[in-house]
């Protein structure tokens, strides 16, 4: 009775996110990015992890001139599918249009050099592929209980580093690089978590940069140059997982904090 | 090894028409009274001819060096030379002597040196140095009162005396509030030094510490934890001795000032600095860049150091400026020396004039805000043929018209597809289900082979298992056999033969009863099984059978037997 409830519930609440996800597509195709922002955010609200949904919700950030949460959701859409020409050919449209054009951070040197042959795969292939292997190795240790076999241990030896690879590129996909995107035009980068001390340097809109530690309202960033600095997390957008909500998500016109302060300034 | 001549007969050649250098040094500082030290002459840019010393009263240096020694080093392409002469000296009493400069020739040229202050302390008479004393640290700076950014020397030393080795690990000291470069103090150094008459080597390292907040500051205590090995004597027998120490250093406290007002401007640099600029070409086509190089030189924080604010143009878009580090190797000592090139797109043609740039910073020699400039910088711009319209787009221009262009770009569309969306994306319970389903049937299945494997080979434990079995079975056949009192027998000595892997054939209940104790069996059971095993006996060898009850109690108790002694062997196994 209850799996029967549970089951029909899970149908009903995938009915409604189908129809949230046309409604959306609709408002985009009506030029109205911000309810199409919305909505997509409302499915990702709701948990749901989906590269179409990433990347069309990149596409309306995009539109909507906000260059920085579009570079995020079309990180997380090639995170999820990193064969994702769409959102690969949109992200770098996205970038150039950015002041800097900057790249994206490298990963550590260790998985460069050891899991160089995973960038494309998504992380359920890497999961089938070392699901079948490990299934295959144990299979020949089966084998090798009943008869000896030459070169059976070895295969199975084998077998299990190749796991053991596809393991280490899974691991690598679950946490993939704290990402950070700046949202602002400018974001200034500290020495410390004090706003009124030196600055150390600037970020410009669309910068990616790796998040080394996270406090309430500060991100310490470590630039592409590879320069450490802290920043007020609310020139941001994290990429994610968790997949946060930018802060002024519902009010996209709303200019970044940065640009207000400039216009005070300039009163 | 000609070429080795060639190199060094080409050093000297470059460094024959190099600046001279003369620099004059003592050995080790400070000095022992009475006990000799050298003082060493260094020349470079030139071969030295002689080196002549004035005479002064309380010191004694020899005319003729003991020794010489020299290097050549080759820096971005600069070929340096250069050669050290060590003298001989002493200083008689316990004082301080100023050794005037001492004048070397070079190419027949005299060179003076720098003036030298020596001390020289008495002779400690002390015991015998433990191994205690073999190792010391020290955490010191080169100002304890700095302005917010000012740069500070950290220099942590490690001083290991002379004739003992030593082996540890340090702790870092904790520098909350600097902004560090390098991350971790770097080997900068390793000079001799004394304390207490002992003579050291001393290792030293340094990082560049810049203060980002006002106040006391505090560098935490640098230690070492580690061993010091070294020789001793005992009985005329040379002993190798070894022992662990920790050495902490003294915790340095900085007082930190805040920069005074800050003037319009400023960025952060603190420093002296050196500013130039240079325009790639006075001359450009409308819509082709032009590059303005902007060097910044000198001492300071490098990260600190930041592009001059670029004057608005009316007549042309500018890119923002992108840094090149010329030496990024002299950030660990606190030297700057960055080009930021600003890419300047002219849209209007004309004589177009790039006003003065700024570059404020702050002296803290000075206690002064100081301004650099550099310009005003000529640019003719040729038209094009093109009317004045902006032909390139920068981030910096006009938002409205940024966005129009940005929103004109031709994105790839939205994709939509027929629904499955689903929450979450963990890896499916297939993967793990996957992942640990061939592991429990290697299990399963290993341990099914080891358990034939083991019945085939090990007759003892076949027996033993099946010993319960059989014995039930042949019980439930007892009281239909001919001869039940026989059969209860054998089922019963059976049981006990298997269970121990002993010979069954023969076994009396003496021998059954023998077979329990010997395997620790408790008393009762062994008592039970003997009487049943000897009623049986006795009724065969009368031949005759026992009434039908009595059988039935027999077969029972048997049975019940059989179960205590396995439950026993049992608990016994678990225990």
């Amino acid at each position: 009775m209850n799996a029967g409830i549970l089951y029909v519930s899970a149908i009903l609440s995938a009915t409604v996110f189908d129809v949230t996800l046309e409604r959306a597509n609709e408002a985009y195709r009506n030029d109205d990015y911000t309810e199409a922002i919305t909505l997509y955010e409302q499915l990702v609200a709701d948990g749901i992890v989906d590269s179409i949904v990433f990347y069309n919700l990149g596409n309306a950030y995009f539109r909507s001139s906000r260059l920085g949460p579009a570079i995020a959701n079309y990180e997380r859409a090639l995170h999820l599918d990193p064969n994702f020409k769409n959102a690969d050919q949109n992200l770098q449209m996205c970038v150039n249009q950015t002041p800097r054009s900057a790249g994206r951070p490298l990963p550590p040197d260790w998985e460069q050099s050891l899991l160089f042959w995973h960038y494309g795969l998504s992380i359920g292939t890497s999961a089938t592929v070392a699901a079948i292997i490990w299934i295959v190795a144990w299979g020949l240790l089966m084998l090798r209980l009943f008869r000896s076999i030459p070169y059976v241990r070895a295969s199975a030896a084998g077998a299990f580093v190749l796991a053991a690879l596809f393991a280490a590129s899974i691991w690598s996909k679950s946490h993939p690089l704290p990402l950070a995107v700046a949202e602002a035009a400018e974001v200034p980068v500290y020495f410390d978590r004090d706003t009124s001390g030196p600055v150390y340097f600037e970020l410009l809109e669309g910068d990616r940069v790796l998040i080394e530690q996270s406090e309430t309202g500060w991100l310490k960033i470590e630039a592409p140059s590879g320069e450490l600095g802290w920043a007020e997390r609310t020139g941001f957008v994290v990429v994610g997982p968790p997949y946060e909500r930018p802060p002024d998500a519902l009010d996209p016109a709303a200019p970044p904090e940065s640009q207000s302060r400039q216009t005070e300034l300039s009163l | 090894m000609v070429v080795v001549r060639v190199m060094v007969l080409a050093a000297c050649t470059f460094a024959a028409g190099a600046q001279v250098s003369v620099r004059l040094e003592a050995e080790i500082e400070p000095v022992t009274a009475g006990q000799p030290f050298r003082l060493i002459v260094t020349t470079s840019g030139g071969l030295p001819d002689a080196v002549k010393f004035e005479s002064v009263p309380n010191i004694v240096i020899q005319d003729t060096p003991i020794s010489q020694s020299s290097s050549t080093s080759i820096i971005n392409g600069a070929v340096s030379h250069r050669v050290m002469l060590h003298f001989r000296a002493a200083i008689a009493e316990p004082s301080t002597v100023a050794v005037p400069a001492a004048t070397v020739t070079v190419s027949g040229k005299p060179h003076k040196s720098n003036s030298l202050t020596v001390t020289a302390v008495e002779q400690v008479e002390r015991p015998g140095p433990t191994l205690g004393d073999g190792v010391r640290i020290n955490s010191l700076t080169d100002k304890i009162e700095a302005y917010e950014g000012e740069a500070i020397t950290l220099t942590l030393e490690i001083w290991e005396m002379e004739g003992v080795s030593i082996k540890g690990i340090t702790n870092i000291p904790q520098t909350v509030g600097f902004y560090a470069i390098p991350q971790e103090p770097v080997p900068t150094d390793v000079v001799a030094k004394q304390h207490e008459g002992l003579k050291y080597r001393v290792r030293q390292s340094t990082q560049m510490l810049y203060p980002t907040r006002s106040g006391q500051l505090r560098i935490d205590k640098f230690e070492w934890n580690g061993i010091v090995r070294g020789v001793t004597e005992i009985d005329g027998y040379r002993r190798r001795i070894n022992d662990r120490f920790i050495r902490a250093s003294d915790p340095v406290m900085i007082t930190v000032k805040p920069l005074p007002q800050r003037p319009e401007g400023f960025t952060g640099a603190v420093g002296s600095f050196l500013v130039e600029g240079q325009l790639s070409s006075g001359q450009v086509d409308q819509g082709v860049p032009v590059k303005l190089a902007v060097r910044i030189t000198g001492r300071g924080n490098p990260r600190a150091v930041s592009a001059p604010e670029f004057p608005a143009l009316e007549w042309a878009f500018v890119g923002e400026p992108v840094r090149t580090d010329a030496a990024p190797d002299l950030a660990v000592q606190g030297r700057v020396d960055h080009i930021f090139e600003f890419a300047i797109t002219p849209h209007q043609a004309g004589n177009q004039t790039i006003p003065r740039m700024h570059f404020v910073y702050f002296d803290p020699e000075r206690v002064a805000y100081e301004t650099k400039s550099i310009g005003p910088f000529s640019l003719t711009v040729f038209s094009s043929g093109e009317s004045d319209r902006p032909v390139l787009f920068d981030g910096a221009e006009n938002t409205s018209v940024n966005a129009i262009d940005i929103l004109a770009t031709d994105i790839l569309p939205i994709v939509t597809r027929p629904g499955n969306l689903t929450r979450g994306n963990g890896l499916p319970a297939v993967f793990w289900i996957a992942a640990i389903l061939p592991v429990l049937a290697y299990a399963a299945v290993a341990a099914f082979v080891y358990r034939r494997r083991r019945f085939e080979n090990d007759h003892g434990y076949a027996r033993a298992y099946h010993a319960r079995t059989e014995a039930h079975r042949e019980l439930r056949g007892v009281l239909e056999a001919g001869r039940p009192e026989e059969s209860l027998h054998r089922a019963l000595i059976q049981f006990v033969a298997n269970t121990y892997n002993a010979p069954e054939a023969g076994m009396t209940a003496h021998d059954a009863d023998a077979l329990l104790r010997s395997h620790g069996c408790e008393d009762d059971l062994c008592k039970n099984v003997q009487t049943i095993l000897r009623s049986c006996e006795r009724a065969v060898y009368a031949d005759q059978s026992l009434p039908g009850d009595e059988m039935k109690a027999l077969v029972h108790g048997a049975a019940a037997v059989i179960d205590q002694i396995r439950a026993a062997i049992r608990k016994r196994g678990k225990s």
